[in-house]
């Protein structure tokens, strides 16, 4: 069995042995979904060193070719005569999601230790939604890949619907099915792009080197991207985010928003990989919904005054930039839409921890009935300040680092319409931080608005540690991005190969 | 004589069965009966799977049960064995088969079960025709089992005058195709068979006669009612035995008599497939009965099917016959679950099982389960038969079928969702009366971990796609 294996399976066993726990072990319910995400933080720490001493100093050769740098491969035929495979493997990009994804879990654990109501069965869901996610990550098969990411639809529906807040089912329902038709969408378009490649494999790289007729491109990428864009909040179909991440309990929205969206936009750039093509055809389509997208996440948020809204909204801003950065369509903009998925994954998991936990004492998440917070709970404060100042971009945070790059490479596009987007989209930190500090000023600073809030408690030892994580690491990968930067430059090697066979060829 | 093994084997069955209500007709429970009928599908079931009959053309050629039809019997052995199983007589509980009318009840299950194996191995439309009825007349009397009550019997009446129609109209057009081929043998059918208008009409007539076994829309206003007035084990073997008789039932009179004009109904079947799904889909979004919401997901279920059928080719046979598998133990499971509760309490409206997964765990996880392949959720089995059926249309570039089929996959969740809505999130409506702790028999147990297992594997193992691909490649 191998590594990739291990990581897949060691969530799905944990919730088969916390499914098997009779009555009188409860209490070790929330001890095993730990460890079990604790081995896997382990594990993927290991895939992130093994995967930069692979790359070695160096760097990848000048001629690498178009295909995927893969590592920790595993391959055997699996399903049918259609070619489905049991295929794993992972380049950079996936190496630092998978991170991502166990960081995020990690502490989402924590965030739900306080949780009492139907303990066991939340964390069955929890944990089986989190196999899927490091399933899509790891997953180099088209067909495993659509498994894994309709396996992680499963226990969303009942983990909002049962444990939420708020119009929870409504929203669950809305999420699952608007998700679903974006699926939809992604099916149609995988068996398109394994018949037109006619291959007999649905191995992504098997594809991908098949080639796709360009006439095919043309219509199937703009499918498929709504496909995938849906899950990464692409406007017009991002409503479910708002609703979906407000209603959805602590655990379960830092996990939506700061993982599964990633999938959006890293299926997106997989499409960008396997239809060069069609996304030098509509690039600047999506480019300009995005940029929609990032003005009016941001202006929505500034209007909102619930916690959970705001955040859900500065959600579909920022990972509007991801979508941006991919539709530029050159080096520079991938990397920073990459660290983007990266940096905006820790920064929304902190931002709804952190709104969990404030809530949790408060009773409340309007930032109109809080105020003078930061005078009893100065560790809640400060953390919710940094992850505030990593979402305006403030440079020494992860944001910074991915912003600036998503700016600079799609102005370096010398159209005026690529230059009017950035600029519009590099205005959106302005509004950013009119959302942001206004949360900020409101909440923490100023006099006690409640006067029942002064006898509140800062954070507890088992709240500390995962907020101390995500502020760790937004810190460290704003000051320290380079080892992100080769393991995203390396993978992303074999996407501009693409790109630019497919310039070079005369357009349809 | 080994040749049909399978249905002289169950003829006798049925003969016993019906046998021993006769002899002692006052000291039977019933328990005979069905221990008899299990005990013997089950030998049935394991007699075919080992392979040991052999595959020759019996009655001077018109009967020849090859791979295919051997996949399509044991198909029909299972549900009946399922069935079998969620009939058991009970002296505790209620039951929704009255004991001491068992022994008659699982006769006429094993008669029908017979005719769709001869069905399925008839090379000649006459034997073909006789299946069929022997198919269809049993499970009017099984619909009408319950003869002092009016829903049942109702259910019965609207059976009879749809199948006697549809029976009707497929006759005709067989009576076309054999004045315009002088011959009732399939594969001589098939060979002179040319596209001229009268083929076209013939084809027609044909299709309604299919359309209603399947109940592909237009044909399927008799199912909700009769699924709903029927007993629910009557409407569960309906559900998923007969709707596969009628797939074998396609597969002879249109995939194989019009092989040569397959340009005259590959169409026509496609838009059939998007009429049904469509239709079934929208009309169960607002059902809250269970067996007439099963009703009208299964109209559903045999769109997504009949996506399969539009490839005509061994893809889309190797698809077909493995989604039916799926179908049938995902069905299954949900019937299980609804007859368990209809048993104990009477209860037959999902806006009843509020607060079920917290009083029976076990029953609410089968029916999330079988609601998520019915809907077809990773990893259940009902993720890759959906991906099957779409690839077989995929590969003839329908690709537009296929988006239909996602589109309405995903209106599908919206209800297989609700139901897990009640059972899961809702609080009960009248907390006075709640669902109490539900004993599970037996019997019913072991349906429940037979299809909640077959739904967690046959989806992931890969030996259960290659079973029907290697029949499919073979052939009927």
């Amino acid at each position: 069995m191998g590594l990739l294996t291990a990581i897949v399976l060691v969530p799905f066993l944990a919730a088969l042995v916390i499914m098997a726990l009779p009555r009188r072990r409860e209490p070790w319910i929330k001890p095993v979904a730990l460890a079990a995400t604790g081995i896997n933080l382990g594990l993927s720490l290991f895939l992130v060193l093994d995967y930069l001493r692979a790359i070695g100093p160096a760097g990848a050769p000048a001629d690498a070719g178009a295909g995927l740098r893969l590592a920790h491969v595993e391959r055997v035929p699996w399903l049918g005569r259609l070619g489905i495979e049991y295929y794993l493997g992972v380049d950079g990009i996936s190496v630092l999601m998978i991170f991502l994804t166990a960081v995020v879990i990690f502490c989402g654990v924590f965030a739900s230790w306080g949780h009492t109501y139907r303990v066991k069965e939340f964390f069955v869901f929890l944990l089986l939604l989190v196999t899927g996610v490091f399933g899509v990550f790891a997953a180099q098969d088209l067909f495993l890949f659509f498994l894994f990411y309709e396996l992680a639809v499963l226990p969303m529906y009942l983990l909002i619907g049962l444990w939420g807040t708020g119009p929870k089912e409504y929203a669950a329902m809305k999420l699952t099915l608007m998700l679903m038709g974006g699926s939809a969408l992604i099916v149609v378009g995988i068996l398109v792009l394994y018949f037109q490649a006619g291959a007999k494999t649905f191995s992504i790289s098997g594809i991908a080197q098949a080639g796709i007729p360009p006439a095919t491109q043309a219509w199937l990428f703009p499918v498929m991207f709504f496909g995938f864009g849906t899950l990464g909040g692409l406007w017009p179909f991002h409503t479910w985010s708002p609703d979906g991440h407000a209603s959805a309990p602590t655990a379960v929205s830092m996990l939506h928003a700061g993982v599964l969206m990633k999938l959006g936009g890293f299926g997106c750039l997989k499409l960008i990989y396997l239809m060069p093509h069609g996304a030098l055809m509509w690039g600047t389509f999506f480019m300009a919904l995005t940029t929609v997208n990032i003005f009016y996440g941001a202006l929505v948020a500034t209007q909102k005054t619930d916690l959970k809204y705001i955040t859900a909204y500065s959600s579909v801003s920022h990972c509007g930039l991801v979508l941006f950065g991919l539709g530029a369509l050159n080096q520079t903009a991938f990397q920073g839409a990459v660290v983007q998925m990266f940096a905006h994954g820790l920064m929304t998991a902190l931002f709804f921890a952190l709104i969990g936990m404030i809530y949790g004492r408060t009773h409340t998440r309007f930032i109109t009935e809080m105020g003078g917070l930061l005078k009893v709970m100065p560790y809640l404060g400060v953390a919710y300040m940094i992850g505030g100042f990593a979402g305006l971009g403030l440079p020494g945070l992860a944001g910074f680092v991915a912003e600036i790059q998503v700016f600079v490479g799609a102005f370096s596009v010398n159209t005026p319409g690529h230059r009017i987007m950035t600029l519009l989209a590099a205005a959106s930190v302005v509004t950013s931080a009119v959302y942001l500090l206004r949360a900020l000023t409101r909440m923490l600073y100023g006099p006690m608005v409640n006067p029942d809030h002064a006898g509140l408690t800062d954070a507890s030892f088992m709240e500390k540690v995962p907020l101390a994580i995500l502020v760790f690491l937004l810190a460290f990968a704003g000051i320290y991005p380079g080892w992100m930067i080769r393991l995203i430059e390396y993978s992303l090697g074999p996407v501009m190969v693409q790109l630019q066979q497919a310039t070079a060829l005369p357009p349809i | 004589m080994a040749t049909i093994a399978i249905e002289l084997g169950l003829v006798l069955l049925a003969m016993v069965v019906f046998a021993v209500g006769l002899v002692f007709p006052h000291k039977t429970s019933g328990t005979a009966e069905a221990r008899i009928t299990l005990i013997g599908m089950l030998g049935l079931l394991a007699l075919s799977a080992t392979g040991w009959l052999p595959v020759r053309p019996a009655f001077g050629g018109s009967y020849l049960a090859g791979p295919v039809a051997v996949v399509f019997k044991q198909l029909f052995l299972l549900a009946g064995v399922l069935t079998a199983l969620l009939s058991w007589p009970n002296p505790d509980r209620g039951a929704l088969i009255p004991r001491n009318r068992t022994g008659e009840y699982l006769g006429l299950m094993l008669l029908s079960v017979t005719g769709m194996c001869f069905l399925v191995s008839a090379r000649e439309l006459v034997l073909l025709y006789v299946g069929l009825e022997l198919v269809t007349v049993p499970l009017i009397l099984l619909v009408a089992l319950n003869r002092h009550e009016l829903r049942s019997v109702e259910a019965g009446m609207k059976y009879v005058m749809f199948s006697a129609m549809s029976s009707g109209l497929l006759l005709y057009g067989l009576s076309l195709v054999y004045g315009m081929t002088g011959t009732t043998v399939l594969s001589a059918v098939a060979a002179k068979i040319t596209r001229t208008p009268l083929t076209l009409l013939a084809l027609v007539l044909v299709m309604c006669g299919v359309g209603f076994k399947i109940s592909a829309a237009p044909f399927h206003l008799w199912t909700p009612d009769t699924y709903e007035g029927a007993p629910a084990p009557v409407a569960a073997f309906l559900s998923v035995a007969s709707k596969a008789a009628g797939f074998a039932l396609f597969y002879k009179v249109i995939a194989e008599a019009f092989g040569q004009v397959q340009g005259a109904w590959l169409g026509l079947v496609a838009i059939l497939a998007a009429l049904t799904m469509t239709f079934g889909n929208l009309a169960a979004l607002h059902q809250t009965q269970m067996k007439r919401f099963l009703a009208f997901s299964s109209i559903a279920q045999a769109g997504y099917l009949m996506i399969g059928l539009t490839h005509g080719g061994e893809l889309g046979l190797a698809s077909v016959l493995y989604y039916l598998l799926v179908y049938l133990v995902s069905n299954m499971a949900a019937f299980a679950v609804v007859i368990l509760i209809a048993a104990a309490t009477g209860k037959e409206d999902m806006r009843e099982y509020a607060g079920l997964s917290e009083t029976n765990p076990a029953l609410a996880a089968v029916m999330m389960l079988a609601m998520f392949s019915l809907a077809g959720i990773p990893p259940l089995a009902g993720f890759l038969g959906k991906f099957y059926l779409f690839a077989a249309a995929a590969e003839k570039g329908l690709y537009w079928l296929v988006f239909v089929g996602a589109i309405n996959a995903t209106i599908s969740l919206y209800y297989y969702l609700t139901v897990i809505k009640w059972m899961y999130i809702a609080k009960p409506l009248n907390p006075a009366e709640p669902l109490g702790w539900i004993g599970i028999s037996w019997a019913g147990g072991a349906v429940l971990a037979m299809t909640a297992a077959a739904m967690a594997l046959i989806g992931i193992l890969p030996q259960v796609i290659h079973w029907t691909e290697i029949a499919a490649a073979a052939g009927f």
